[in-house]
């Protein structure tokens, strides 16, 4: 129910945005609708599981410019980490002790609003901040031996970002390429074997091309 | 339409998206994992009695384990005992001399996996192309994997009543558990370094003399 009430939560403010914006650009121009299309490189930061850098990401924003320095629209990225936990000793309960190796899996996809400001609108060179903010989809997976334990859950998400968009030609609104890089925090729980999260930020970085 | 085509593609390759670790990084060493009561003092006890086979269990009868490979798993258990200070009472007609008994089981297991549903496999599918989605078998495939479990639980004998039947209470649990490699030496080291592993967790057990 609480996950449900987060989704409502969102789904209500991203509605009110456009509600607001909307009305006031009755005629949408084509022109002014993009999509980005980004690898990306993330690492958890703040929680100790699979907290290795990992490239196995992808970011997708289908954003409108409202005016020529503000956009706002929708994203949603995909992201795993793994990482190796040497084999060791440690305590299940007060009585209970389990010796093993562990490989962690960190699996999130969050989603939301995105937006962004130009900080200066170049020829070719535009650089700007933006933040996404959402809801987030996590499953974390310890495997040992031959069994594997994960546990989903749902949480908020949060994401201030700094890029820079490269467009080849003049022509800002046909194609350019995207650097971005991004802090993010998000505040799902899982609990498995050793390694529970309570909260996790994570830092990365993406490239990709905008259309 | 170009731009909503291109990310109606990203989005139905998002779901699938979830990247499988590479298991080749797991050891192949046991698992071990150990139990035990806590309001037992394992240093009052100074005898002990274990039987000369080990149970194998988990099919549809049981059986003793008495070979070679046996030997070695129960020539460990009473090396690690006598380590740790305890006397192993040898003949069975003793038996009633003991403190403490160990009883050692061991669990093979097949596991056949039986599927005709998606399979996260090793080829992605979008190396065929953008147009395909995930793939599929369209009839059942099999495989099949073996595991192995050793148990060693220790019961109480001190807390017999004379005169009637009282419930035997298993003190410490320890079970070695993993992949099978065959029924050799490799597969004998495995289980060794398990039982080495489960008295190694397990430091309250030791006799005070």
């Amino acid at each position: 129910m609480k996950t449900i009430s987060i989704i409502k939560k969102l789904a209500i403010a991203v509605c009110g945005v456009f509600a607001f914006v909307l009305p006031s650009h009755a005629q949408l121009n084509p022109d002014n609708i993009h999509l980005t299309i980004d690898w990306q490189a993330n690492t958890p930061s703040s929680s100790g599981f699979a907290d290795a850098l990992g490239g196995w990401g992808m970011n997708f924003e289908a954003t409108y410019e409202i005016t020529p320095s503000f956009s706002t629209g929708a994203f949603v990225n995909f992201h795993t980490n793994h990482d190796y936990v040497e084999r060791g000793t440690f305590p299940l309960s007060s009585t209970e002790m389990l010796t093993t190796d562990q490989l962690r899996s960190a699996y999130q996809v969050p989603f939301g609003l995105t937006s962004s400001y130009n900080l200066y609108n170049g020829a070719y060179i535009t650089p700007y901040v933006g933040s996404k903010i959402g809801a987030v989809f996590a499953r974390n997976t310890t495997y040992f031996g031959a069994n594997g334990v994960y546990d989903d859950s749902w949480g908020f998400y949060m994401s201030p970002e700094i890029g820079v968009k490269i467009s080849p030609s003049s022509n800002f609104n046909h194609f350019a390429f995207h650097i971005a890089a991004y802090y993010s925090y998000m505040t799902n729980h899982t609990s498995t074997l050793s390694g529970d999260v309570d909260g996790q930020s994570n830092i990365g970085f993406r490239v990709g091309v905008i259309f | 339409m170009k731009k909503i085509f291109l990310l109606a593609i990203a989005a139905i390759g998002l779901f699938s998206c979830e990247k499988d670790p590479d298991w080749d990084q797991l050891d192949d060493n046991l698992v071990v994992y150990t139990d035990h009561a806590n309001n037992v003092d394992f240093g009052e006890f100074q005898t002990y009695f274990l039987p000369d086979s080990i149970l194998i269990t988990g099919g549809t009868k049981q059986s003793y384990w008495k070979d070679q490979y046996a030997q070695q798993i129960l020539k460990a258990i009473v090396t690690q005992m006598h380590n740790r200070g305890y006397i192993r009472i040898e003949d069975p007609d003793q038996i009633e001399l003991a403190d403490v008994g160990l009883q050692v089981s061991y669990i093979a297991k097949t596991t056949q996996v039986v599927s005709s549903i998606y399979w996260n496999g090793w080829w992605d599918y979008g190396y065929w192309g953008p147009w395909w989605g995930n793939w599929y078998y369209p009839y059942p495939v099999t495989y099949n994997y073996n595991t192995n479990a050793l148990v060693m639980e220790m019961v109480d004998l001190t807390q017999k009543v004379d005169g009637t039947k009282s419930e035997l209470p298993v003190i410490w649990y320890a079970s070695s558990y993993g992949f099978q490699y065959g029924t050799g030496n490799a597969n004998l080291q495995y289980l060794l370094e398990g039982v080495n592993q489960a008295f190694e967790q397990s430091s309250y057990i030791k006799c005070n003399e």
